[in-house]
C-alpha cells in the first residue's frame, strides 16, 4: 500500500493531495498540464519537500513532517519513469538498467539482460541511448525502474514522449507490466484516455486537488463538476475492425455491438467518441438517418452537471451521453429506462491497439 | 558572383587572417631553429631544470584545481543561494587581473609579509610550492567557469533519475554529473593547463626566478632571450611541442567520454 | 559592401597618421629604451623634457640589447653599464656611446626588522638573497663585487641565493616584501622605496664601477631629438632630473 498526503503553497505550487493504492494496483492521476500531478510524484519520490506532509509505502514511513521525518530519496525504494526517460547517455543500455543494481559485474549485466530480455531489447543491451527510438527508450527506463524491485512504482506521463504509432503498443505493454507489477503503482498523464487504459482507478487533479476518484467509466458516466465532465471527454470502446465498405469501417465492439467508423483501420481497435455527440433516443424507434451508429443501452445513471445532464449507460461496454435538460426531461431519463444511444459515423475517432 | 558566394569568401577571408595571424609567430619558432640545436639546447641542465620544474609544478596545480574546483563548480551550477553573484564575480577575477598584478596580491596575502605572513612565512614565496600557489591562482578559473557551464548544461532529470536509483547525492555526482559532464571538464582542463604552462608574470614576482628550484620554461626563455636567443628558441619550441601535446591528451579524454564500457 | 569598404579605408588612413611625422609635429616624439634603475628618474622627466615627447620601454639594460639586436630600433638606448652599449656599437647597430651617469651598487635590506646587517651576515646559512641574473648589469656588478670578496665567501654567499631576477625591480621588489632577506640594488633605487628599504654601503675597495652609457641608435627616425636627449642628460633637464633621483654624475 502506498500512502501519500501531502500540502504545500510554495511559489506558485499548489497541492493538497490525500491518496492510497493498494499493491498490485494503479492510481492514474489525470489533469491539465500545471495541476500538480509531477509535484504529486516528486513529493512521494523524495524529491519535493511539502510544507506537510506523510508518505509511507509498505509500511515504512518515508516522509512524515511533523515526526520530523525525511527519507532521502535513494533510501525509499520508488521506481519513478520520468517523462523524457532520463536515460544516462554516457551509459549503454544494459548499464543504465543495472544502475541501481549492487554486486560483482557478471551478475549485474546477467539481472540486465534478463530484464532487456523481457522487454524485447536484449539485442541492444550495448548501443548507447541515443541510437533507440523512442518507444524502445521508453521500455528501456521502465527497465532500469523495475530493476531495483521498488516498493512502489511512479510514472510521469509514460506515453506522452512517443507518436501516435508508438503509442498504442507501448500502452499496451505498460499495461501488462502494471497487471505483472505487485507493487502499487502511481501514474500521471494529462491524457483521460491513457488515464483510463492504464489505470485501474483514475483520480482526477484540477489546481493540485484531486476532485473526483473512481473508476474511468465512473468519472465518465458521474462526473462531479464541469471541469471533470470536459476533461473525461470521450468514451472509450474496444473491438475489431473489419473489411471496408463503402468507406466505412465495421467494428466489432467487444462484448457485443457493432459500429461503423469513417477512420480507416484493421485489426484490434479501440473507438472513441464524445458523450455531447451521442443522442438518445426511446428504445424501439428508428429515428430516419444513414450512416448512424446504434447502440442498444440501459440507463445507468443521470447526473446533473451545470446546465447539462450526464447519462451513463449500459451497453457491454461503459458508454455515456450528454443531453441538454430540456432533451433529457422530455425522453423522461431514469435508471433503469432502455435507451438507443445513436451517433454519426463521422462523430467516431479510431484508434489502432 | 551573388551575394551568397561574397558572404562565403568573407567567412574563409576572416579564417586565413586568423591563422595566419596565429600560426605565423609559432611557425617561426621553428623555422628558425634547426632540430640539432632544439636536442643540444635541451640537453643543458637548465633546460633540463625548466622543462621538469614547469610539468612538475603544473601537474600540482592542475591536480589542486581539478580537485578542488570540481566540486566547487558543481555547487555553483546546481544550487543557488544569496550572494552567488558575488561569488562567481570573485572566481572570474584572476581572469581579468594582470598576471603582474596576480604576482603582488599573492606576496601581499600569502608572502612573508603578507596578510597570512606569520602561518606561511617562508615556505611559499621564492620556494617550488610558491610557483603552484601562482599557476593555481591564475589557471583555476578557467576551470571552473568551464566546468560550472558543463555541470549547468546537464538534464537535471538525470540527477534525479540516479537518487531514485538509489544513489546518494555524492554518488549521483561521481556516476552520472562528472561522466555526462566530461567532454566540458576536459576542455577546461585543457584552458587551465595552457595558462598554467605558459604563466610568468605572477611565478616571477611571487617565487621569484630561480635554477631548479622556480624557474619554469617560461622564465628560463625569458633568461636566455638576452644572452642567448637561440637557446631561448629551442625551449619556446619545446614548450609548444608539449603544449600542444598536453592539449591533444585532453580532448581525446573528453571526446572519447560518451560512451564508457559497452 | 561599399559602406564598409569606406570605413574601412577611413580607419586605416587614420591609423597611417600619427605624430611621428617630423616635419608636421611641434615636439617629436622620442622613443627610448632605458634601464629598468632609470625608472624613477626618467618618468620624472617625461613630465619636464620640453624639446620631444618621451616614450620609454624599461627592462633589464640587457633585454634591451637582445631586442635591438633582433631589429628593434628606438631613438635611444640608455643602459646601466657601458659595457652593452660598447657591444652594439661594435656591431654597427649604435652610434658611439656617451657615458651619462654612475650610480652605486648597495646591499639592501628590509627597513624594519631586517636578519642582516653587514656584508659579512649574508654567508649565514639561513640567509636568503635576491641578486640580478648574470647578463643585466646589476646582477654582473654584483659578480663583481662577491669575486671581490674571495673565492669562499663568495661561494657561501652565493649559495644563499635564493632568486636572479631579471632587473633590478626584481630585486627590490622581493626585499621590500619580505621574500628575500637581502638584495644588490643601486643607491638610486633603495632611496626611491618609499622607506621600505635601508641601504648598506659597501666598503670603497669593493664597490664596482657602476657606469651608465647612452647611443643613438642607428637607424633611428628622429637623430637629431635623440642627440639632443642624450646631450641633456648630461647638462639640462634630463641632468637635473637624475639628480633629483639620486643618479650620480659620470664618474
Amino acid at each position: 500500500m502506498l500512502e501519500l498526503s501531502a500540502q504545500t503553497g510554495l511559489g506558485g505550487l499548489e497541492l493538497d493531495i490525500e491518496l492510497a493504492v493498494p499493491a498490485g494496483r494503479c492510481l492514474a492521476l489525470a489533469g491539465p498540464s500545471g495541476a500538480g500531478k509531477t509535484s504529486a510524484l516528486r513529493v512521494a519520490a523524495g524529491l519535493l519537500r511539502p510544507e506537510r506532509g506523510h508518505a509511507a509505502c509498505g509500511g515504512r514511513v518515508w516522509l512524515d513532517t511533523v515526526a520530523g521525518v525525511d527519507l532521502a530519496p535513494e533510501e525509499r525504494r520508488c521506481g519513478y519513469v520520468f517523462q523524457d526517460y532520463a536515460l544516462f547517455g554516457h551509459l549503454s543500455t544494459w548499464r543504465n538498467v543495472a544502475f541501481a543494481l549492487d554486486g560483482p559485474r557478471a551478475e549485474r549485466r546477467r539481472r540486465a539482460l534478463a530484464l532487456l530480455e523481457r522487454f524485447g531489447l536484449a539485442g541492444r543491451a550495448g548501443a548507447p541511448p541515443r541510437e533507440l527510438s523512442g518507444g524502445e527508450r521508453q521500455r528501456v527506463a521502465l527497465a532500469r525502474a523495475l530493476a531495483r524491485r521498488p516498493a512502489a512504482l511512479l510514472l510521469d506521463e509514460p506515453l506522452s514522449a512517443l507518436d501516435a504509432r508508438t503509442r498504442a503498443a507501448a500502452s499496451r505493454e505498460l499495461g501488462a507490466v502494471l497487471a505483472e507489477a505487485e507493487v502499487p503503482a502511481l501514474l500521471v498523464t494529462h491524457d483521460f484516455a491513457e488515464a483510463a487504459l492504464l489505470g485501474d482507478e483514475v483520480g482526477v487533479i484540477d489546481a493540485g486537488r484531486v476532485v473526483q476518484r473512481g473508476s474511468a467509466s465512473e468519472l465518465a458516466a458521474a462526473p462531479a463538476s464541469a471541469f471533470v465532465a470536459d476533461f473525461t471527454g470521450a468514451a472509450v470502446l474496444t473491438g475489431t475492425a473489419g473489411e471496408p465498405e463503402n468507406g466505412l469501417t465495421p467494428v466489432a465492439l467487444d462484448g457485443g455491438g457493432e459500429v461503423a467508423t469513417t477512420d480507416a483501420g484493421r485489426g484490434p481497435v479501440a473507438v472513441t467518441v464524445f458523450p455531447w455527440e451521442v443522442e438518445l433516443a426511446p428504445a424501439g424507434s428508428h429515428p430516419a438517418g444513414s450512416a448512424r451508429n446504434r447502440l442498444a443501452a440501459e440507463v445507468l445513471s443521470v447526473t446533473a452537471v451545470g446546465n447539462r445532464v450526464r447519462v451513463g449507460l449500459a451497453t457491454p461496454q461503459p458508454f455515456a451521453a450528454e443531453l441538454t435538460e430540456p432533451a433529457a426531461r422530455e425522453l423522461g431519463l431514469a435508471p433503469g429506462r432502455r435507451v438507443e444511444a445513436v451517433f454519426k459515423a463521422t462523430a467516431t475517432r479510431l484508434v489502432r491497439l | 558572383m551573388g551575394p551568397g558566394t561574397w558572404f562565403a569568401a568573407l567567412l574563409c577571408l576572416s579564417l586565413a587572417a586568423v591563422l595566419i595571424f596565429l600560426g605565423l609567430p609559432v611557425a617561426a619558432i621553428f623555422l628558425d631553429t634547426s632540430p640539432t640545436e632544439l636536442i643540444a639546447s635541451l640537453g643543458q641542465p637548465e633546460a633540463r631544470d625548466a622543462l621538469m620544474l614547469s610539468l612538475r609544478t603544473t601537474a600540482a596545480s592542475l591536480a589542486l584545481i581539478v580537485l578542488v574546483g570540481t566540486p566547487a563548480a558543481y555547487l555553483l551550477a546546481t544550487r543557488s543561494f544569496r550572494g552567488k553573484a558575488v561569488v562567481v564575480t570573485l572566481v572570474e577575477l584572476p581572469l581579468v587581473l594582470p598576471p603582474a598584478v596576480a604576482g603582488i596580491a599573492l606576496l601581499a596575502s600569502v608572502g612573508p609579509t603578507g596578510l597570512l605572513g606569520s602561518l606561511t612565512g617562508d615556505s611559499l614565496a621564492l620556494q617550488t610550492a610558491g610557483v603552484v600557489v601562482a599557476l593555481t591562482f591564475v589557471a583555476s578559473p578557467f576551470y571552473i567557469r568551464q566546468a560550472q557551464a558543463a555541470f549547468a548544461a546537464l538534464d537535471r532529470s538525470w540527477l534525479d533519475a540516479a537518487r531514485t536509483l538509489g544513489a546518494s547525492e555524492a554518488g549521483a555526482f561521481v556516476r552520472v554529473a562528472v561522466p555526462a559532464a566530461l567532454p566540458g571538464l576536459a576542455a577546461g582542463t585543457a584552458l587551465a593547463l595552457g595558462r598554467a604552462l605558459g604563466e610568468f608574470g605572477a611565478t616571477l614576482i611571487f617565487a621569484g626566478s630561480f635554477q631548479g628550484v622556480t624557474q619554469t620554461v617560461p622564465l628560463a626563455i625569458y633568461a636566455r632571450f638576452a644572452t642567448d636567443f637561440d637557446a631561448a628558441l629551442a625551449l619556446a619550441a619545446v614548450l609548444v611541442l608539449i603544449s600542444a601535446a598536453l592539449l591533444l591528451a585532453v580532448k581525446l579524454v573528453g571526446r572519447s567520454s560518451t560512451l564508457a564500457g559497452a | 559592401m561599399r559602406p564598409i569598404a569606406a570605413a574601412a579605408a577611413i580607419v586605416l588612413a587614420l591609423a597611417g597618421c600619427g605624430e611621428d611625422d617630423e616635419k608636421s609635429a611641434e615636439r617629436p616624439v622620442l622613443t627610448v629604451s632605458a634601464a629598468a634603475s632609470l625608472t624613477g628618474a626618467f618618468e620624472a622627466l617625461k613630465r619636464d623634457y620640453t624639446a620631444a615627447e618621451l616614450r620609454f620601454s624599461f627592462a633589464g639594460s640587457d633585454e634591451l640589447a637582445a631586442q635591438i639586436r633582433k631589429g628593434v630600433t628606438p631613438d635611444v638606448f640608455a643602459a646601466a653599464n657601458t659595457k652593452l652599449p660598447e657591444a652594439l656599437a661594435k656591431e654597427g647597430l649604435v652610434e658611439e656611446p656617451m657615458v651619462f651617469a654612475s650610480n652605486d651598487l648597495v646591499l639592501a635590506v628590509p627597513a624594519d626588522g631586517a636578519k642582516v646587517s653587514s656584508l659579512d651576515d649574508l654567508g649565514r646559512p639561513g640567509v636568503k638573497l635576491a641578486i640580478g641574473s648574470e647578463s643585466v648589469p646589476v646582477g654582473e656588478y654584483t659578480r663583481e663585487l662577491l669575486s671581490g670578496l674571495g673565492p669562499e665567501r663568495a661561494k657561501a654567499i652565493l649559495a644563499n641565493v635564493r632568486s636572479e631576477e631579471p632587473d633590478v625591480t626584481g630585486v627590490v621588489g622581493k626585499v621590500s616584501q619580505g621574500a628575500a632577506d637581502a638584495g644588490f640594488v643601486y643607491r638610486s633605487d633603495a632611496d626611491a622605496a618609499s622607506g621600505r628599504l635601508r641601504a648598506i654601503s659597501l666598503p670603497a675597495r669593493l664597490d664596482p664601477r657602476v657606469a651608465y652609457g647612452a647611443a643613438v641608435v642607428k637607424g633611428a627616425r628622429r637623430r637629431k631629438a635623440a642627440r639632443t636627449f642624450i646631450r641633456s642628460l648630461l647638462d639640462g633637464q634630463g641632468e637635473r632630473a637624475l639628480r633629483r633621483a639620486g643618479v650620480g654624475p659620470p664618474p
